[in-house]
């Protein structure tokens, strides 16, 4: 199975290689970069070694590279940037918290150059000065046990019904998830971006309830927790169900806020050349399906053509709910200070 | 025995040791026994029975370079701690000046810092400055928050050392580093060794520091496994560690099975 | 060998023999510690203005943060309190104890510092969560009458962090123990004393400067400690480690990170410094006595 797919890949690279070469021979004669090592940040664990078999390993047969992901929480990754800034140690940075446009406001990511799929993605979904581009998007929702909870939840309302009491779970709002949440639950009762409070009046009805920082609490949660329902994505529903917890993801009528995984350069970095084209490769349609098929993340190139088995199962951009990411992250801060303040103390 | 278990004082004393043993050992049972269940997250007691888990962790040969590094960077550290460690240690101990408390204090100081702050702090003081390359930075980071170990460890047992001793190998003609090390040392050294195996475990376990300063593709194993963990636990990770403290019990028994044998053939 | 160059001897050992112990350590602290962090404090009392004490005011003024530090500082307490009594007894008994197994036993109090941080917190949440042993114990035991939730509370973080700490105090006095002569505990007790007078006036009082270095070491790394308070406390146990990540890595606040870590150190220093004074006095008196 593995070495089949793997051949598969292969294949494909081999085939998109000879039908660009008539038309952009010298751009992809030009890529070659034996003996050169590019270094990424990456998610850790899991994630990370699917992103590096569907993008950097075929990336680095095509071109010569040789590719490493540094693990790293996407927080992590951007204070590392910017200690780091001037003499960066590591070329391209992979987020998936909204830290691309902190990265461009403090001036540590440059413009992507020579990224040839860079036109096929819509506006919405890259920078544009062209500093970063979303490479996958995450669908996020409502995910809940089917064995407690037999009606699927719909609404983010569903959050203060008094029968979930006692067995709710949340993200803190440091984590992206849980910002979302709670612009959600305002939105919910009638606020929105502009209007917090009636998000923050609402999750203080639950503030008695479990409060997780880190996604890695989740299987736990779930397992041993005695957790019911919690607002999280579709790619960690299908990580849970592959651990054998009876769960599923349901999508609230307020709209499944999309998050983005996007991918930006730093500025300085020694190999800038070979994270654009890295950028390029993660932007092919032949490795956001292996994405989508391996762990539920959308693609984010309308160019991608799922196979049927998988168009049911990961949502289509469309259809997701686009929050203000730059109000959000303008009133972060303010935000987290009254909500350790509110909810968490 | 100066204090008999059967006296009410010594019950107390041996009840609260094995209640400490029991405290200190529990949790590491749960994360050896806990992937033995054949569930996709821990579980304790564990259910069902699957080796899957720790065949995982084995067959992941990454953990293993992981190691490599891991155990080059501590023992680097805590040599470099222990030495620089306990001469200033004993230099605090030895001789007496003004500013030697506060002296003292600066030393231990990086106990108390969060090592967070020293990470942030290093990373940016190593791009400025460009000094030193590939594992040293990592090694530099450690030494700093090792040598407070060792001072710690060394400083108590080196205070409680009775001074009159050295002065009379002194006035026997040997020279002050003769004397250190024939008549100090070797009263003083499970303080020494205590606390260079503290060292040595402290930058084994450390994380923080070497997220922002291991090389980016030599990680530690405390990076391995944090990293394993950030988008989602599986119970492979815990197998990690459990094989860790399998591995090292079964050397422990080991080495005190072969030294018991060699001691009756004495 | 004439007297006066053995006095001249003794007097250039005395000058520079300081220099020469201290130099390495104090050469590397130089480079790698007071150099980065000071540049690092730095920005904390820095603004595009000059210099400001704006962060500092900005701790001073809310009582939020004088609640994070209060807890820290409890937090440290309750977890050296809870090692000096567990680990006092034991220490004692292994350092006493005649047998070839004792250094086995003292090797295996070292366990919990082999298990990686992370991996050992999700160890603790197993036991912790409402499902979990802890709670069905405590309800077997009936100690509680519904299942206890310890996971995300200021409770489990103290547990979590004292059994990781236990093995550092052990092994400090473990050391001290050692080194204190049997026969001085032989000879309170052949005059006479009863054991538990034995252990607390001979024993107890030459190991105390190993009972406060063991504290003041446990205490200073409770305090700091980010991992546990972090993965076992959840949102709810906010400590000063805590406060200062997110300053630092979430909100990308250095300055203020850098204002509360000065804060936590300062307050530390102090407090060690004047438990070394105090203990000190009190060993200047008793050698005079």
């Amino acid at each position: 199975m593995g070495t089949s797919s793997f051949d598969r890949r292969q294949l494909l690279a081999a085939l998109a290689a000879s039908t660009t070469l008539p038309f952009a021979s010298g751009l992809a004669r030009a890529q070659s970069f034996t003996g050169r090592k590019l270094v990424s940040s990456g998610f850790g664990g899991s994630t990370m070694d699917i992103i590096q078999s569907a993008v950097f390993t075929p990336f680095d047969k095509a071109t010569g590279a040789a590719s490493t992901q540094v693990p790293m929480q996407s927080a992590a990754a951007l204070a590392r940037m910017k200690a780091e800034a001037g003499n960066p140690q590591i070329d391209l940075f992979q987020f998936s918290g909204g830290q691309e446009a902190f990265a461009k406001s403090e001036g540590l990511s440059q413009p992507l150059s020579g990224v040839s799929r860079l036109g096929q993605i819509p506006a919405g979904l890259k920078d544009p000065d062209g500093h970063w581009v979303t490479w996958a998007v995450i669908a996020e929702g409502i995910i809940y046990r089917k064995d407690k909870i037999p009606t699927p939840p719909t609404s983010y309302k569903d959050f203060l019904k008094p029968e979930y009491k006692g067995h709710i779970a949340f993200p803190a709002i440091t984590n992206g998830y849980g910002i979302d949440f709670l612009v959600m639950l305002a939105k919910a009762f009638g606020g929105s971006e502009d209007n917090i409070e009636p998000g923050f009046e609402a999750m203080k009805q639950i503030k008695g309830e479990t409060i997780f920082k880190a996604a890695s609490d989740l299987p736990t949660l779930f397992g041993q927790g005695d957790i019911w329902i919690m607002p999280y994505d579709t790619g960690n529903t299908f990580k849970l169900q592959q651990a054998g917890l009876p769960v599923a993801f349901a999508t609230p009528k307020e709209g499944s806020p999309a998050v983005f995984i996007t991918a930006c350069v730093a500025k300085g970095a020694k190999n800038a050349d070979i994270a654009n084209a890295a950028i390029d490769a993660m932007l092919k349609p032949e490795a956001q399906v292996e994405i989508a098929r391996t762990m539920r993340w959308t693609a984010s190139n309308p160019e991608t053509k799922l196979p049927a088995d998988l168009t049911g199962e990961v949502p289509s951009v469309d259809k997701l709910a686009q929050l203000d990411r730059d109000k959000i992250n303008a009133k972060r801060a303010s935000w987290i200070e009254r909500w350790n303040r509110e909810i968490a103390r | 025995m100066t204090i008999s278990f059967r006296s009410p004082l010594g019950f107390v004393l041996l009840l609260l040791a094995v209640l400490a043993f029991g405290y200190l050992l529990l949790p590491i049972l749960v994360v050896v026994a806990a992937p033995l269940g054949d569930t996709g997250y821990l579980a304790f007691p564990p259910r069902g029975l699957t080796f899957k888990w720790y065949a995982a962790a084995l067959h992941d040969t990454r953990y293993l370079s992981a190691l490599a590094v891991s155990l080059r960077i501590a023992l680097t550290s805590a040599l470099i701690a222990c030495t620089i460690g306990v001469a200033a240690a004993y230099g605090l101990t030895r001789f007496s000046f003004p500013g030697r408390r506060l002296l003292e204090a600066i030393f231990l100081s990086p106990l108390i810092l969060p090592t967070l702050v020293l990470a942030v702090g290093l990373t940016l003081f190593f791009t400025r400055t460009g000094l030193l390359v590939g594992s040293w930075k990592l090694v530099a980071a450690h030494v700093i928050v090792c040598t407070p170990y060792v001072l710690r460890v060394s400083l108590p047992v080196l205070r409680r050392f009775d001074r009159s001793l050295e002065e009379a190998a002194r006035n026997l003609g040997a020279s002050p580093v003769m004397a250190f090390f024939l008549v100090v040392l070797p009263v003083v050294r499970p303080g020494i060794v205590a606390g260079t195996v503290l060292a040595f475990i402290t930058s084994f376990d450390e994380v923080v520091l070497a997220l922002f300063l291991a090389e980016p593709g030599a990680p530690t194993l405390p990076v391995m496994i944090y990293s394993a963990v950030q988008l989602g636990f599986e119970p492979s990770v815990a197998a990690v560690s459990g094989l860790l403290v399998l591995a090292t019990l079964g050397l422990m028994i080991l080495y005190h099975l072969l030294g018991t044998f060699g001691g009756r053939r004495n | 060998m004439t007297k006066p160059e053995t006095k001249g001897g003794g007097a250039r050992w005395a000058l520079f023999a300081p220099a020469l112990l201290f130099a390495p350590c104090a050469f590397v602290y130089a480079v790698f510690f007071i150099w980065p962090q000071a540049s690092l404090l730095a920005i904390s009392a820095t603004d595009a203005a000059g210099l400001t004490l704006a962060h500092y005011q900005r701790f001073a003024g809310d009582s939020y943060y004088w609640e994070i530090l209060g807890r820290t500082l409890g937090l440290g307490a309750a977890v050296t309190a809870i090692t000096l009594v567990l680990g006092v007894p034991t220490a004692y008994l292994l350092a006493r104890v005649q047998s070839r197994w004792a250094g086995f036993l003292l090797l295996l109090t070292t366990f919990p510092l082999l298990v990686s941080a992370v991996v050992r917190s999700f160890g603790w949440m197993v036991l912790f969560f409402r499902d979990g042993l802890l709670s069905h114990g405590l309800m077997a035991l009936g100690f509680a009458d519904k299942p206890v939730q310890t996971m995300y509370t200021m409770a489990g973080v103290i547990i979590a962090l004292a059994q990781v700490l236990l093995p550092l105090m052990i092994l400090t006095l473990h050391g001290v123990f050692k080194s204190i002569d049997r026969d001085l505990e032989y000879a309170a007790m052949s005059l006479g004393a009863r054991p538990i007078v034995a252990l607390g006036l001979v024993t107890l009082r030459l190991a105390s400067g190993g009972i406060v270095a063991g504290s003041l070491l446990v205490f200073s790394l409770a305090i700091s400690a980010f991992a546990t308070p972090s993965l076992v406390g959840g949102a709810r146990a906010n400590v000063m480690a805590t406060a200062i990540y997110e300053q630092a890595i979430e909100l990308l606040d250095w300055p203020f990170a850098a204002a509360l870590a000065t804060i936590l150190l300062v307050t530390v220093l102090a407090l060690s410094l004047a438990y070394g004074a105090l203990l000190e006095g009190r060993g200047e008196r008793e050698a005079a006595r």
